[in-house]
This record gives C-alpha cells, sequence and structure tokens, in this order.
C-alpha cells in the first residue's frame, strides 16, 4: 500500500508555510518538488567530486565523468533504450528544437508536411512552424473532438504521402488527454511517417518504454519528475540520431580539429557541446530511483484515486466546468463561474494552495477551447484528498469574494 | 489578510465608464496575451482634454478594477498629464498593493489607453 506521508516526508519544500498554512503544491505540470536525496546529491556532487567531465587524467574528472556517463545508463534503462541512444540537454524545448534543428533540416523539404495535433504546447509547436517557413513546408493539424481527445483514425486521414513527420504530446499538459501512442505510430510508420513524441508530461505520469511505444524520438524534462532544473532529454532510435547533424559546435563534441575544418564525435556526444549541467544530472538517479521506489508501492494507483476524487469533489462545485477527457488524469483544467482564474490562483495562494492559471503555453488549444484561460490543478504522488478538500473550500472563498 | 482591497472589488463589482462611446475621437485595444484579459478603449477628446471616456475590460479583477479606476481618473484631465503619469502614479490609484506577478494585469487599461492617446 502506497504510504503518502512517508513519501511526503522526503521532500522537505513540503513542509512550508504559505500565508500561515501549509503548501498545498499542485502545479506539477510545472514543475516537481524535490526530494532530499536529489538535493543532497547535487551538494554531494560539488562538496566532493567537482570537476568537468571528458578531459581531466586525473581522480576527480574520473569519477564526474563516470557519475555522468553512468546517470546516461541509467536513463537508458529505466525507458527502454541504449545509452547511446539518450542526448542530455537543457530541457524539453531544448531536445524538440534540437531535433527540429537537425533532423528536421536536413530531411524535411519543399512541399513536405510536418503533421501536429491541436493539443500542442508551444514547445512542440512553435519550432516546427519555423521549420515549415524555412523550407517551404507545411504544417497540418490533427483537430481534436470537444472533450480533447482525437483517434488513430483521425490521424490517418492526414497522412498524405508528403508527411514526413508527426510531433504529438504523450500528454496534454492542459487537459491531460492521452493520445493512443502505440496505435498512431504503428499507422504512421505503416505510412512511412517518422513520429517525434513530447513526453514532458507523460513521463511523470507513467513508466514509458520507448522501445515498446516504438517511436522514432521522445523528449521529456528531469525537473517535472523530481530532478533539478537544466537537465533534459532526446532520445532517438540509433540509426536515426546517427544521421543528424550536430546543431551547437565547440568543445567535446569534437574528434579532430584543424585550423578551417573540423571532424565530429559520433552521438550522442556530437549534440553535447560545451560543459553541461553536470551537477544537475547528478541528481538523476536519485530522482528515478524514488519514482520506482513509488510506483513499486503503488503510487501510480493511488494517484489515479487520488485524480478520480479531486475531479468528483471539484467537479461537483456549483459553478465548475471541467475541461477536456472524462478519464481520471492528474491534470485537471476547469473554469469557475465567471471568475477569472489569475483570481481564483491569487484567492488560492492566500490559502497557501499553488495551482497554475492562464493559457499555459497553448494558446492555440485554449482558443480551440473557447476560453481564454483556465485554472489548472496537477497532481503528484505527494499529493493528498485534504489538499483537495482544501481546494474546495478556498473555490467557494473565491465565489462570496468575487462572483458579479 | 485582504486579497484584494474594498476599492479593487468595488471597482470590479461596478466598473465606471463601461458604456461604449457613441462618438469618440480615438480608440485602441489591447490584450495580455498571457491570460486573455482584453480591454477596448474609447475616449473623446478635446483641444488637450480627455471630455470622456470608455474603457471595456474582459479580465481578472484586477484588469477590470484598473480599467475603472483609470476612466474614472482620467476625465476632465489633459492628454499630456495623463501622459506623464508613470506605472508607480498608476498602482496608486488603489489601495493596497498589487503584486509582482499581478502588475501586467494593473497597467492593460492604461497601456490602451496611451496608444489611443498618442494617435
Amino acid at each position: 500500500m502506497f504510504d503518502v506521508t512517508r513519501y511526503r516526508d522526503q521532500f522537505p519544500l513540503l513542509k512550508r508555510g504559505i500565508h500561515g498554512h501549509p503548501i498545498a503544491y499542485l502545479d506539477n505540470a510545472s514543475t516537481t518538488q524535490k526530494p532530499q536525496s536529489v538535493i543532497d546529491a547535487m551538494t554531494d556532487f560539488y562538496t566532493n567530486h567537482n570537476a568537468n567531465i571528458h578531459r581531466g587524467i586525473y581522480t576527480l574528472s574520473e569519477e564526474a565523468t563516470e557519475m555522468y556517463e553512468g546517470a546516461r545508463r541509467a536513463v537508458a534503462d529505466w525507458i527502454g533504450a541504449r545509452s547511446e541512444e539518450i542526448v542530455f540537454t537543457k530541457n524539453t524545448t531544448e531536445a524538440i528544437n534540437l531535433f527540429v534543428q537537425s533532423w528536421g533540416e536536413s530531411h524535411v523539404g519543399t512541399d513536405d508536411e510536418v503533421l501536429v495535433t491541436e493539443l500542442e504546447h508551444h514547445a512542440n509547436l512553435v519550432p516546427w512552424q519555423e521549420l515549415c517557413r524555412r523550407k517551404g513546408a507545411h504544417l497540418r493539424v490533427v483537430p481534436i473532438q470537444e472533450d480533447g481527445t482525437f483517434s488513430s483514425e483521425d490521424v490517418v486521414a492526414l497522412l498524405t504521402p508528403r508527411v514526413k513527420v508527426f510531433a504529438l504530446t504523450g500528454m496534454s499538459n492542459v487537459l491531460g488527454t492521452l493520445p493512443p501512442l502505440k496505435e498512431i505510430i504503428a499507422k504512421a510508420h505503416a505510412a512511412g511517417v517518422l513520429v517525434f513524441v513530447d513526453g514532458a508530461q507523460l513521463m511523470a505520469h507513467d513508466a514509458v518504454s520507448v522501445t515498446s511505444l516504438n517511436c522514432d524520438a521522445f523528449a521529456f524534462s528531469f525537473h517535472k519528475l523530481l530532478g533539478p532544473t537544466g537537465v533534459g532529454v532526446l532520445y532517438a532510435k540509433k540509426d536515426i540520431l546517427a544521421a543528424m547533424p550536430p546543431v551547437v559546435y565547440g568543445g567535446d563534441m569534437i574528434e579532430v580539429v584543424e585550423q578551417y575544418q573540423a571532424q565530429y564525435r559520433e552521438a550522442p556526444w556530437r549534440f553535447e557541446a560545451g560543459t553541461p549541467n553536470i551537477a544537475g544530472v547528478a541528481g538523476i538517479i536519485p530522482a528515478i530511483r524514488v519514482l520506482q521506489e513509488a510506483r513499486l508501492a503503488g503510487a501510480e494507483e493511488y494517484l489515479s484515486s487520488l485524480s478520480l476524487y479531486a475531479r468528483e469533489r471539484i467537479g461537483s462545485v456549483d459553478g465548475v466546468k471541467i475541461l477536456g477527457p472524462l478519464h481520471p488524469g492528474s491534470i485537471i483544467s476547469f473554469s469557475f463561474a465567471d471568475i477569472h482564474p489569475h483570481d481564483i490562483a491569487t484567492v488560492f495562494d492566500t490559502e497557501g494552495i499553488a495551482v497554475r492559471s492562464g493559457a499555459h503555453c497553448a494558446h492555440p488549444l485554449m482558443r480551440r477551447l473557447g476560453v481564454l484561460a483556465t485554472t489548472r490543478i496537477s497532481l503528484h504522488y505527494y499529493n493528498t484528498r485534504e489538499e483537495i478538500d482544501r481546494v474546495v473550500i478556498a473555490l467557494e472563498k473565491a465565489r462570496n469574494l468575487l462572483a458579479k | 489578510m485582504d486579497i484584494f482591497s474594498e476599492e479593487i472589488l468595488h471597482h470590479y463589482k461596478h466598473p465606471c465608464c463601461t458604456v461604449p462611446l457613441a462618438f469618440a475621437t480615438q480608440e485602441a485595444s489591447g490584450e495580455n496575451v498571457s491570460c486573455g484579459d482584453k480591454v477596448s478603449v474609447r475616449i473623446a477628446c478635446a483641444h488637450d482634454r480627455i471630455d470622456d471616456i470608455s474603457i471595456i475590460v474582459t479580465g481578472c479583477a484586477i484588469s477590470t478594477a484598473f480599467g475603472s479606476l483609470v476612466a474614472q481618473e482620467v476625465k476632465g484631465k489633459t492628454i499630456s498629464e495623463v501622459l506623464s503619469w508613470d506605472d508607480a502614479t498608476v498602482l496608486s490609484l488603489a489601495d493596497g498593493e498589487v503584486s509582482s506577478a499581478r502588475k501586467n494585469c494593473a497597467f492593460l487599461a492604461i497601456r490602451a489607453l496611451r496608444k489611443a492617446l498618442l494617435q
């Protein structure tokens, strides 16, 4: 049985008070809190093992390098990939941009098509828009139903011979929609289309195996997975990565440099120029460990049950309209009476509750849903029913204060 | 603690000057794209003076309240005086503090008004 109290004890920030209330942190789709073991690993790196990687023939540098490459292997094992298929980036956004500017530039041409969906976060939309503009290619968009879902049939309808890539989210950061990835990927491959998955939210929701999904490339950030900020991952299949040219040039990604030309290293190091966020990478293995232990102890089932409780309790407040699909996902966007999400978030803050309000970096989706902004709650294993009950009380407080 | 001052709540629930001016010498609109707050400003100016104004905000409590406060304050004032207002002057139209996260809400109306006045 998952013990949420024991799990929470690992997170020092959850003991904070906000405006005289214990913090209820419900903005996990934005970033997650960090367990002490992750914080300690970063401090330990700087205290005892700090040196640059791949460069020094001395103990400290070897320790730092072994830690860094060990983290790469751990990530690969975790998602069912090979080490050489894992590129460390700053975050998901950088991973997506890297893929677009490297694979996209060399594989998408004039009058080709790039397929995205109406659900996309700007990070998995704007880079593809710019690619199409640069190359004279065309962006096509898979539409969603009123409930924020779409089917593989909706995708197939848009798979023309000119489509080179389908870039989609593994889980909507606004609605929690989970596209049927495996099915979609199979159908896209049958049509000769490569599939890129923005896994930023999906990775926090579920154990992902890229081999089982069979996606061609996948991006995510560790700060949404209990890890430090400044560490993201681009996974791509070995042969795809091998065909991708570097985008950022400099030290550590080169094999040989002459005065007027250089030869580059093989993947993944070819994509990691300069000194990376070594201390951040030191936080990866402890973060994976905490997540895996929690999942083995039933954390996902706990989260499903909590999400259902949240939807029922919040959904039953008069004037609340929950957007998106009816499944009990851990990301819940809603509107409340005619009270603006910013005002809801301000009232919540005075009660110690942290939620996200706004357009969630998904303006086209907001327009499609016919809303200007929403309030979003996104749960993690350390959230509790008591925190959801506090949300309901805070909604009534907002109503009393602001209803016209 | 007071989340919103009495004054802000009053101007949010009963904003001034929201009937669109039938006749305007200048108009402008504005938007905070990150949250969807929108404003539409219509002014009737004669010589250097703002004779009449309507400010219609579709948005949060802060942006609506400041739309009303600004409209109320500028009526009868000269254009040059209003254009000389800095951020602090605008914020001082209401009691209490506006948190840094909500300042863009407070400035929505004045920014659109400035656009209209400079036409």
